[in-house]
């Protein structure tokens, strides 16, 4: 266990911060593209360098390269280019304040280091953060896609879930099996495109991507943007 | 005895070079050749030689703030360890001492501020009061986090931290550090919060409180305020870098070159970045608190 992989978590920890208190899509999206790379690197610091060569090497360096290409490249770029082509540029009156929205964010970051830390037994050999970070990420995540107004707001929750969803696993299971996790990878990266198609389309029908209202309206969205 | 006289000499000599200093780096950061790093030094002691002059409206509260509030900070600062032994003053609980003369200080100038009677000061010392109150939580939660001893004393916490090796050691130490920059860039009123060279009143936190004070009150101000700058930032650097005890010359150069080295920080954010809008920073004080709050719970987990 190396100190990185602890800084790495709480970098993971304060993105989500970040996330749940930026009303900018853009910055979201670029918060959740930086926690594709540490999570890339997760693996990393967890074993150390040597981890890319010895033994399983070529699986563990796939496993970093898909991750990094995935997470940190493309669905990144699909939800910016969706964002850019929905015009919808920030999060408008959110149902939840930006305040209460940190707050509520921190309650269940601190709800996971109680679970993470008094109820599951923590495994030998692996950061103490791991389980309270992977599950705050996970509930951060949740409670996001909840809370979400718009469409793009809600595919960056679930994609953040998903990150706490593989730091569980990284910090459980060690490695997966090579199959399970690039499929996992891809499955998220289909769903990722799928719904930033859907984003574009139906705000082309709809002229909204506002899951509130979502049917025509005559009132022109305030928010700005190319349309 | 040695110590408590490198103490003092620090405190007196420290302040008004780095703030002089800051000065320099944002002209530097500019393209400008700036005043002279001592510039602060002359103005003190310029105004210093002033007479003041007082509104008609005023009354004691006024005269008094900016003496009440330098000696308040003044206080406080004998409090803060400089030189990696005991602080000349230590007990256990002077972490409340500290924050509580911070506070006084601070009500001292606000009472000042509203004796003028000017809607501009009344309006100035609402804001400094109400961010001042969010930032304390935050103050506060990097005090449990850095104090996992039960004695409450900053020179206990300080030579323990070094003891245990500090942040490579112990995350919850780096977020603790954040925070605390958080709330000195608050404490202090610098950018991101409040810009110190503001011209406009209605965006003044901080200066407008001490838009009517002259001559050796505004000496005074600007003293209270440097040293304030001075300890706060001497822990700041603490948290980053901390040195064992038992080793002055090492404490004391690592506390010097440190504050410099956050000095050019801040000058360089100054240069760079414009400051917030006001409704943002009570956003930005909760989110010191919550991550000084996460802080403390990477210790409990015992990460180390």
């Amino acid at each position: 266990m190396t100190p990185s992989t602890d800084l790495l978590l709480l970098a993971v920890i304060g993105l989500n911060l970040f996330v749940a208190t930026s009303s900018r899509l853009r910055a979201r999206i670029r918060a959740c593209a930086l926690q594709g790379i540490a999570l890339a690197a997760l693996p990393i610091a967890v074993d150390g360098a040597n981890v890319l060569t010895d033994g399983p090497g070529l699986h563990v360096a796939l496993a970093v390269i898909a991750t990094l290409v995935l997470k940190a490249g493309a669905i990144p770029y699909a939800l910016t280019r969706a964002m850019y082509r929905s015009g919808v540029r920030r999060e408008v009156e959110p149902f939840v304040s930006m305040h209460i929205s940190l707050l509520l964010t921190a309650g269940l970051v601190g709800l996971a280091f109680y679970i993470g830390g008094a109820v599951l037994p923590r495994l030998p050999g692996t950061s103490p953060l791991g389980i309270p970070a992977g599950l705050s990420t996970l509930l951060v995540g949740l409670y996001l896609a909840m809370s979400a107004k718009t469409a793009l707001s809600q595919v960056i929750g679930y994609l953040i879930l998903e990150n706490g969803v593989f730091i569980i696993g990284q910090m459980l299971l060690g490695e997966f099996p090579l199959v399970v996790e690039l499929g996992v990878l891809l499955d998220v990266l289909v769903a990722a495109m799928l719904m930033a198609v859907l984003v574009v389309s139906g705000q082309e029908v709809t002229e909204f991507a506002d899951l509130e209202d979502s049917r025509p309206s005559l009132v022109d969205d305030t928010s700005g943007g190319a349309r | 005895m040695v110590e408590v006289i490198i103490h003092i000499v620090l405190l007196i000599f420290g302040p008004l070079t780095l703030l002089g200093f800051i000065d320099r780096v944002k002209s530097r950061a500019a393209r400008r050749a700036g005043p002279p790093i001592l510039q602060r030094w002359y103005d003190v002691v310029k105004l210093l030689r002033k007479g003041a002059v007082y509104s008609r409206t005023t009354t004691i509260f006024f005269k008094a703030g900016p003496m009440v509030a330098l000696a308040c900070t003044a206080i406080a600062a004998l409090v803060v360890p400089l030189t990696g032994d005991k602080a000349p003053l230590s007990f256990s609980g002077d972490i409340f001492l500290f924050s509580g003369l911070l506070v006084l200080g601070r009500f001292a100038m606000l009472l000042a501020a509203m004796d003028t009677g000017s809607a501009f000061e009344g309006m100035g010392a609402s804001r400094e009061a109400a961010f001042g109150a969010m930032a304390e939580p935050a103050l506060f939660l990097v005090l449990v986090a850095t104090m996992p001893c039960g004695d409450a004393s900053f020179s206990t916490a300080f030579s323990q931290m070094a003891d245990t090796g500090g942040l490579t050691r112990d995350p919850g130490l780096l977020l603790a550090a954040i925070a605390f920059g958080a709330f000195l860039v608050t404490d202090l009123a610098r950018i991101p919060i409040d810009d110190p060279t503001t011209h406009l009143e209605l965006t003044m936190i901080h200066e407008v409180v001490v838009l009517d004070h002259s001559g050796p009150d505004l000496a005074f101000v600007t003293m209270g305020y440097a040293l304030r700058m001075w300890i706060l930032s001497a822990i700041f650097v603490h948290l980053l870098i901390p040195v064992p005890s038992g080793a002055p010359l090492l404490a004391v150069g690592t506390m010097l070159a440190g504050q410099f080295i956050v000095a050019i920080g801040v000058g360089i954010t100054e240069s760079v970045i414009a400051r917030l809008r006001m409704t943002r920073i009570p956003q930005f004080l909760i989110a010191a608190s919550v991550i000084a709050a996460i802080g403390i719970l990477v210790q409990f987990l015992g990460v180390a």
